[in-house]
Order: C-alpha cells, then structure tokens, then sequence
C-alpha cells in the first residue's frame, strides 16, 4: 500500500440504476487517471493573479484566460447546469488513453434524446469536509439514456469554464472508464477531490 | 521522516507537492538538497478551490489569525482570489519560513512561530515569492514557486517549518501548506524554497 500522505487524489466512482432506481451495475472509488495540464495552468494563473495566460481549450486553440484580479471572470468553474455538456462533469466515447496534455475528450458525447445521446443533468456538490487527516470535496452528475439504445460511455473528463469577453471550457482532468447505460436506466458519475496529511 | 516523491504507477492520477532547499553560501559554494514530498495541503487549499469549482462564495474558510470567514470566489472576488506571488520583504504571505516544530495537519492556518523579515536578530530578508510557468518534465506537469531568504542578522539562523500563504480580496491570508523542513542559514548565506506541484498521468 503505498503512502499518499501529502498528495491530493482524485478518485472516480458510477452507479447505474434501472428506471426503478435499482443499483444494475456499480463501479467503486478507484483513483483518477488523470489531471491534465490544464489543470496546473490554472493555478498558474490564479497564483500570479494576472492577466493573459495562454491556455489550450477544448476547441484546441489557446486562450487568453485573466486571473481572478482582472475583472471577476467566472475561473476553474465546474457549475454546468442540467443539458449544458460543455461544463463541469461530461462524458465520451473514445478509448484513446490519457495523456498529459490532452485538451479536449476524444469523442463527446452530448446532451439531447438522439443516437449516441444522454441526458445530462446538473452538476451537484457537497460542502468540503474533513475526515481524520484527510479533507474531501465530490461532485457528480446524473446521465440518463433517452436515446432508444444502448449507450456506452468510455471516457469521462471534468471541463471547467472561464471568461474573459467569450466563455471557453477547458478539460482539468480525464479518465478511461466503460459505463453501459442501456435505454431509459441512469448513470450517476462521482468525482471525489481528497487531500491527505 | 521525509518522504520521496512519488513516481511512474504510484504518481498517476495524483497532486503531488515537493520541496527542496537550497543555499548559497558567501564563498559561492551552492549546496541543494534532493527534492522530497510535501507534508500537508490544509483544509483551506480544497475550500479554496471548491469555491472556484462551485462559482460561489465559501463561508468558515480559517484565515491566518484565526477568524473564519467568507472567502470570495473567482468570479466574486474583487482584487484576488488565491494569489500567491508576494514582493520583497512582504513576510504576511506568500512563501513563509519559521522555527515550529509541531507536527503539520490538515487544520494548521498559520505558521506556528513565522521568521519575520529584517536583519534583526532572528530575521530573513525575504525575497519576492515568484511562480514559474507549468512545463512538462520527464513526462509529468511541473509548476514551481520559489523564493530567496538572505540571512544579514549577523548570526545562524534555523529554519524548522515552511509553508504557503494566499490571499483573497487582497485582505484575507490563508495558510494553505506547511511542512517540517530544518535547515540552517549561516550569516551572509542564501537560502531559496523552492515547491512544484506535479501532476502525472
């Protein structure tokens, strides 16, 4: 077991429930793989507090992204509201394994009823906690297949938005992770932040 | 006991903080420790960042002297949010040095005995708190913060804690990480801190 103390992990979990409600298929806390660079931009930014750092978005051209100093932009924001699939907890189809400097999921799936679609509803948070040595923060999002089919989710990723005159996402973090999600069931996705003494 | 950074399998998906120090001595002889894992983000480094992810304002947050208080999020806050980039001789945030001794835990707000700037007895002359770029190294993301502390008090001087202290609304200072790291600054010495956040896939 190896000793984590001083590190902050990032775990992931999913549970898929049937119309009913009934837990069909549940995947355990398991860690993160990963942040992505985007993610250290951010501190970047928000540690010097200035304005114009360049950062790659989910369109894959560079931003001008203002510290929090500049003009109270919205900054490393994961609050999507239900059907926004470009904010916080979002979900794709590829297999393409992750890597530092990914910038975007390699197939987003979107939110709608068609083929290959999901509901998505909105993200939800907890306050922090502390719990022995560790302090933890969540937040999940609930995914339901109105599509006629089978839908299958194989990559998960969290993008966070930020403003300056135009509001642009950017992916923080992403992970490999087949989820079956057949017709009318759901797929409730956690992420856990935990920082450890 | 100090603890190595984490590497290959072991890092992915992490967070990881590492430290080293190094010092410059009058006759220019350099001499720098290997880097070695952070012991402790605080409570207030997650409520700082939750407030960012929830776009919202974040009430209880323990500021450096002990008050809680409704800490500002990115797109509420006025002059800053989690800045940490500090001018020379500034010894209220930033990077900190002192000489406690007590064991870091998630609920620490405050360097428990801070070194304070000057040339005094027992004072650092501390430097601008600078934060580089991210960069990729070795195939992690790397983003350093390092600072200069001069030793002109014309005595040894011994460091046993460092940490990092932000501040929000340009009033509020948060204690977001400490460590137990013991080293001695000879008069007319340098020592620079230096941190990097790493993350790996």
């Amino acid at each position: 077991m190896v000793n984590l103390a001083g590190t902050m992990m990032l775990e992931v979990r999913v549970a898929v429930k049937d119309k009913d409600g009934v837990i069909v298929k549940e995947i355990p806390w398991r860690r993160s793989h990963s942040f992505v660079r985007q993610f250290l931009d951010f501190m970047y930014c928000a540690f010097i507090d200035d304005s114009n750092v360049s950062i790659l978005s989910t369109n894959g051209e560079a931003q001008n992204v203002s510290g929090p100093d500049m003009a109270q932009y919205t900054f490393l924001d994961l609050s999507g509201l239900a059907n926004d699939d470009a904010c916080g907890l979002v979900v794709g189809r590829s297999d393409d394994a992750e890597e530092n400097e990914q910038f975007s999921l390699g197939q987003r799936i979107l939110d709608g009823s068609g083929l290959n679609q999901l509901d998505y509803g909105v993200n939800q948070f907890g306050d922090s906690w502390v719990s022995g040595s560790s302090v933890y923060w969540n937040i999940w999002r609930v995914f339901t297949n109105l599509s006629g089919a089978t839908v299958t989710i194989k990559e998960i990723a969290l993008y966070c938005q930020a403003n300056d005159t135009t509001t642009y996402s950017f992916m923080i973090a992403r992970d490999l992770l087949e989820v079956i999600i057949t017709n009318g069931n759901t797929a409730t996705i956690e992420y856990r932040f935990q920082t450890i003494v | 006991m100090r603890k190595e950074l984490l590497v290959g399998k072991d890092a992915a998906g992490l967070l990881q903080l590492g430290v080293r120090v190094r010092i410059t001595r009058k006759d220019g002889v350099v001499e720098e420790d290997p880097w070695r894992r952070s012991e402790s983000f605080t409570q207030q480094f997650l409520q700082m960042m939750e407030s960012a992810f929830e776009d919202a304002s974040k009430g209880s947050v323990r500021d450096t002297i002990n008050t809680l208080r409704t800490i500002a999020g990115p797109n509420q806050a006025s002059t800053s949010w989690m800045e940490l980039d500090t001018a020379a001789a500034d010894d209220t945030k930033g990077m900190q040095v002192g000489t406690g001794t007590t064991a870091p835990t998630v609920a620490d707000y405050v360097m428990e005995a801070l070194i304070a700037h000057g040339v005094g007895g027992g004072q650092l002359q501390y430097g601008t708190t600078e934060i580089i770029a991210p960069i990729i190294v070795s195939g992690n993301v790397e983003l350093r913060i390092h600072r200069g502390f001069t030793n002109g008090s014309g005595g040894p001087i011994t460091v046993k804690e460092i940490g990092l202290t932000v501040w929000n609304q340009g009033t509020y200072e948060f204690l977001i990480v400490r460590d137990l790291y013991e080293f001695t600054i000879a008069d007319g010495d340098v020592a620079v801190v230096e941190y990097k956040l790493i993350t790996t896939t």
